[in-house]
């Protein structure tokens, strides 16, 4: 058993601290909530109403969004584009999405590789990009999810002022979905760069995310 | 004696490399699920 939670320890620990965090932040956000429906003469939320809002559910999707397209392209942009010297790059010359002898796909899979990779045809280009794929889909499905609650917040917002409602089309195109949704892509392309940039030079000791402390600045990921 | 204790801890990895898999994949999907479901019922 215990062998069991060290050996998953980096999943479980996220996993702690994801369930922590939103719970905070549902009482954070329901607290701002209930602030603003007093402003405007409206009776305050519990919390299990707060959580089943769509206020709560925007607020969540358009951070989900973000963290997916960050992978997605992350993942897409690291076949084909390289960054000498960085860990999570692929050395100079290596780009693309390399021969079967090193994929070890095909004719060149072990024993126990996965038996999509050692398939031919559809079901080995399906598992070869499946990490890709399920990104792609996260990020599509929780940019819609935060596409559909945020013009439900911002009709409440608009009947509030006397405005006339706007339709799923409308909002997409609207500053304020634009806003949430760039607020969001912005610090994500920022946390790439970071990391992909100051991981050239700076270490730490211990961690897969960065080479071995004694490892030559130039030395890119495979390199390491 | 070995082969059977190294089997026996292949299978603990097993399950716990599936568990934390199918774990994070249902958490995903039944939350993408719910925030899709939610706005489009109007609240």
């Amino acid at each position: 058993m215990r062998r069991a939670l060290r050996d998953s320890g980096l999943s479980l620990a996220f996993l702690v601290l994801f369930l922590v965090t939103i719970v905070a932040q549902s009482f954070a956000g329901l607290a701002e909530t209930n602030e603003e429906l007093a402003e405007h003469g409206h009776a305050a939320l519990d919390w299990v109403q707060y959580v089943t809002s769509s206020d709560f559910v925007v607020d969540v999707a358009e951070n989900w969004q973000s963290e997916f397209l960050q992978f997605f392209l992350f993942i897409l942009a690291t076949i084909w584009l390289v960054q000498k010297g960085s860990p999570e790059s692929n050395p100079p010359g290596d780009e693309g999405p390399g021969p079967d002898s090193e994929q070890r796909t095909g004719a060149y899979a072990y024993a126990d590789s996965p038996r999509w990779s050692r398939a031919g045809g559809w079901r080995q280009r399906l598992y070869s990009n499946s990490l890709l794929i399920a990104m792609g889909a996260f990020f599509l499905l929780s940019w819609l999810a935060q596409s559909l609650a945020g013009v439900v917040v911002a009709n409440e917002d608009r009947a509030d002022h006397g405005e006339a409602p706007l339709d799923w089309l409308q909002y997409v195109g609207s500053p304020d979905f634009w806003s949430r949704t760039l607020q969001n892509w912005q610090s994500e392309f920022l946390a790439i760069g970071v990391m992909v940039a100051f991981a050239i030079y700076l270490r730490q000791r211990g961690s897969s995310q960065s080479k071995p402390v004694g490892a030559p600045h130039y030395r890119s990921g495979e390199e390491s | 004696m070995e082969d059977g204790t190294r089997s026996q801890a292949e299978r603990e990895d097993l399950v716990g490399m599936r568990l934390a898999f199918w774990t994070w994949m249902a958490l995903v999907v039944v939350g993408l699920a719910y925030m899709i479901a939610l706005p489009l019922s109007g609240r």
